[in-house]
């Protein structure tokens, strides 16, 4: 009737990547989330490609850990 | 050489009357059994007692820092002129009582009055305690309450059971509790991750319905507005048809009231709505693949069961058929913020939604699109 030892259930916590899309020239990028980030908000970022300052969050979400070969 | 030695000792021991003295101890511990019966029955108690009181010291633990994480946020987030600890361990052990269902008939609306009430008692309060926080941002604080709250709940129901099979060395009592005990832990580490996801505003796995319906939204809006508390209308065109998507308002913590909005829209369009679709995250069975779309028939709401009334009830009574799609997420990521295969699932239902509208909701007509979920996160 042993059930699982506490250390092996903990759940580690990880931020999620907030993802931004440039509302002029489309190029999407990744950062860690911040605060007042919110899914469809306009953000006066600079784009790293064309220099345009309004980025659209286009999604928020836990990135899969990449599955060891 | 070394079998001599061997044989040498045990003739020893047997000149020595240890070996009666093994003997005897033997069947003492034989009678003990024979007249003891329960004796194994303790040691096993004592073992599982211990095993308990393990995952309740780790109960405890989560239980601290969530309270923790809440008040250090409302500090943060709202900036409240006095100490809220004392607010906050009161409002930990608020409670909500259920109607009585021994007269069931109206018990729908008698528990929806309710659970308004406790809501908006709830809201109240944390408004009180962050007079700096915006009204988005004092619903997602509420929704960390409610973690605290129910992690609080959580500990102190183990902690009943535990105390209770102790005093009463009952080995069921504490056996249907350690029975239940991966899962309630399990429980208590994803509470922990959501009141992470609260405290920062993170979308969390139950969005994902709201996601997918602020998706098929985006860009296309034609009109946006509010239906019911917390619950927002927009229409957008598609095909020659007309839908109307409703959802909880963001980016705050709020579930909305889907079914409110729904019935409302339908009692204002009459005759033209052809069909309703329910979009929400479902408990998935193990071994089955998070973040999969799969599709029914009925109201794919949780939760307490009055929106899935108020939208049944009026689907019924104007005969619409009611269509659900469902995304597979365990309970744990359902309250942890949003995992990539979840998110991605939205983008899925998006292009789902559009062939069924073009396949089942005649040009011309209404359609009803409801996503449903906690909208943390989500604007
Ligand atoms: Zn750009």
């Amino acid at each position: 009737m042993e059930s699982f030892p506490p250390s092996k259930m903990m759940l580690r916590y990880v931020p999620p990547l907030t993802f931004l899309k440039c509302t002029s020239c489309g190029t999407e990028n990744s950062r860690t989330f911040k605060e007042e980030d919110y899914v469809f908000k306009k953000t006066n970022e600079v784009c790293p490609k064309c220099g345009n300052n309004e980025l659209l969050i286009v999604g928020i979400y836990v990135k899969e850990r990449e599955k060891k070969a | 050489m070394m079998e001599d030695l061997f044989l040498n000792q045990l003739r020893g021991f047997d000149e020595t009357g240890l070996g009666m003295l093994v003997w005897l101890i033997w069947l003492g511990l034989m009678m003990l059994f024979l007249f003891y019966p329960t004796m194994s029955q303790r040691i096993q108690l004592g073992y599982m007692l211990r095993d308990l009181e393990k995952k309740l010291a780790r109960l405890k633990l989560v239980k601290d820092e969530v309270r923790e994480r809440t008040i250090e946020t409302i500090k943060r987030i709202g900036k409240p002129e006095k100490d809220p600890t004392q607010d906050i361990d009161k409002l930990m052990e608020f409670f909500v009582i259920e109607p009585e269902s021994m007269d069931p008939y109206g018990i729908v609306y008698k528990l929806e009055h309710i659970l308004e009430t406790g809501e908006s008692r709830f809201e109240e309060e944390i408004r009180k305690l962050s007079p700096a926080a915006e009204d988005y941002k004092v619903k997602t604080l509420a929704n960390l309450m409610e973690v605290a709250r129910t992690t609080n709940y959580l500990y102190r129901i183990v902690r009943h059971y535990y105390l209770l099979g102790k005093k009463t060395a009952n080995i069921y009592l504490i056996l249907q509790l350690q029975m239940l005990m991966p899962q309630l832990m399990e429980m208590t580490e994803a509470l922990r991750l959501a009141s992470y996801a609260f405290a920062y505003g993170q979308p969390i796995g139950d969005g994902i319905g709201v996601l997918a319906a602020a998706k098929l939204a985006y860009g296309k809006e034609k009109a946006r507005y509010e239906i019911a508390k917390d619950t927002t209308v927009s229409e957008i065109e598609f095909e020659n048809r007309r839908v109307l998507i409703v959802r909880a308002t963001g980016p705050g913590g709020t579930v909305g009231r889907p079914g409110e909005g729904v019935k409302k829209l339908i009692e204002r369009e009459g005759d033209n709505v052809k069909l309703i679709i329910t979009i929400d995250a479902g408990l998935r069975l193990e071994g089955d693949e998070s973040g999969k779309m799969v599709e029914g028939v009925g109201v794919a709401i949780g939760g307490p069961g009055i929106d899935k009334y108020k939208i049944e009830e009026i689907a019924k009574e104007r005969q619409i058929p009611l269509y659900a799609f469902v995304i597979y997420e365990s309970i744990v990521e359902a309250i942890t913020p949003m995992r990539e295969v979840i998110a991605k699932a939205a983008d899925v239902v998006v292009e789902k939604i559009k062939s069924v509208l073009l396949e089942k909701v005649p040009a011309g007509s209404t359609a009803i699109i409801a996503g449903i979920g906690n909208t943390v996160g989500i604007g």
